[in-house]
């Protein structure tokens, strides 16, 4: 997971230096390099619930009209979780009773994968508030460590993110400030994966 | 221009790659105490044990040697929670030979691990994905090498019945486990360090298995 961790960030940063003045309006390419804040919600703050401040996203918005635009985000947010103290384990292993006990520490790396549209209520050179969707796939990827142990799953599931934000002309950029639902639904051998996103980016020309 | 998107690529690299959440930061985060109750033992049967008076040391580098103090150390803690659970500890198993079995092992294995670009950013994040795929804890591996070496260390404590006949059959054949304890950690710090870690995953064994008590 770290290495497409820095491979994704690679790559984004390659993006970022090929910037140019951003024009969002028809015909228009737009990138946003987001900071992700996030926090699990739903069934899966039984795995792991802490606010995580460790994310980002790539959103990049072709524009067919002045108020509409589609496009594909990506990127990645992980989450994370340790017991205070040593917790237990009992399980069973061929009918015998088995109890390990020591430190937990839980991860989650998630990963959206998604085409968007977006619809703006104001005009480019104003300040445009916006609501939109993705719709697409996340790789989900847990890792439980216990001990010099780890346990990793990982699944690619569907999922909805329905989203609102608003982007604030600076100079020749924009500033991105968003909120985004994310939900990956569960499978019969995945847990659904919700997490509420809190963005904020920078806007870059990218034709 | 170039120059600024360049160096602002870098430092997001940089940033945010730090940022990546740390798991276990000391060696006894590391530490992991596993039991097992046998399967239909019934633990009734059993009021008496025999403490193996020796500690068997496996190891995978010959100059290894137990630490003096260990084995006794090892041997009076099993002992402890064990008369503490209401069991009797008996000297001479040919007169009782009722009594349960047990034996105690260290078993401590050398890992070394090297790598190249791909290991150096692992270690830095306290990477668990040696190139070999297996698990590794995050050792500070300097700024320009990759080689880490690191032993880990398992306390095996084993409890049998000596009188059972095992799983028939001709040659020799393993007989059941009554009851084992699994202590397993780094083998790092002080002796002192490491001496309470043991004594507190003996104790650990003791606790997860409640069933031992005859108190």
């Amino acid at each position: 997971m770290k290495r497409l961790y820095i491979i994704a960030i690679a790559a984004f940063s390659m993006i970022v230096m090929t910037a140019k003045p951003v024009q969002a309006q028809e015909g228009n390419t737009m990138g946003i390099l987001n900071y992700s804040m996030s926090v699990p919600v739903g069934d899966i703050t039984d795995y792991v619930n802490d606010f995580s401040w460790r994310g980002f996203n790539l959103d990049v918005r072709y524009f067919v009209s002045d108020f509409v635009s589609f496009g594909v985000v990506s990127g990645w947010n992980v989450y994370n979780s340790s017991s205070e103290g040593n917790i237990s384990e009992v399980f069973t292993i061929n009918d015998a009773q088995v109890t390990i006990t020591g430190k937990q520490y839980r991860f989650l790396n998630v990963v959206p994968i998604l085409a968007t549209a977006y619809y703006y209520l104001e005009a480019e050179g104003m300040v445009r508030p916006y609501i939109g969707a993705g719709i697409g796939g996340y790789y989900v990827e847990s890792n439980t460590e216990m001990g010099l142990y780890s346990v990793t799953d990982s699944h690619f599931q569907f999922g909805l993110a329905p989203a609102i934000g608003v982007l604030i002309p600076a100079g020749y950029s924009h500033i991105n400030m968003g909120l985004t639902y994310n939900q990956a639904f569960g499978t019969s051998n995945a847990e659904g994966v919700g997490t509420l996103n809190f963005n904020f980016g920078i806007a870059w020309g990218l034709d | 221009m170039n120059r600024v998107k360049i160096i602002s690529a870098l430092l997001v690299v940089l940033g945010l790659s730090g940022c990546y959440p740390k798991g276990a930061e000391y060696a006894d985060d590391l530490d992991l105490v596993a039991t097992i109750k046998g399967n239909d033992v019934d633990y009734d049967k059993y009021q008496t044990y025999f403490l193996a008076d020796t500690v068997m040391f496996v190891k995978d580098n010959e100059s290894d040697v137990l630490r003096p103090g260990l084995q006794d150390l090892i041997l009076n803690q099993i002992a402890s929670n064990m008369n503490a659970y209401g069991w009797t500890r008996i000297s001479n198993p040919a007169i009782d030979t009722g009594a349960a079995l047990i034996t105690a092992t260290v078993i401590n294995t050398t890992q070394v691990v090297s790598g190249g670009w791909w290991g150096y950013w692992g270690g830095w994040w306290g990477g668990y994905y040696p190139p070999g795929g297996g698990y590794y804890p995050g050792y500070p591996g300097g700024c320009c090498y990759t080689y880490y070496e690191y032993t880990t260390g398992s306390l095996v404590v084993d409890m049998i019945d000596p009188s059972d006949s095992g799983n028939g059959g001709p040659g020799l054949q393993p007989l059941p486990l009554l009851w084992g304890g699994v202590a397993n950690g780094l083998v790092t710090g002080s002796d002192q360090s490491i001496n309470i870690r043991v004594q507190k995953g003996i104790n650990q064994m003791f606790w997860d298995s409640p069933y031992l008590d005859k108190n």
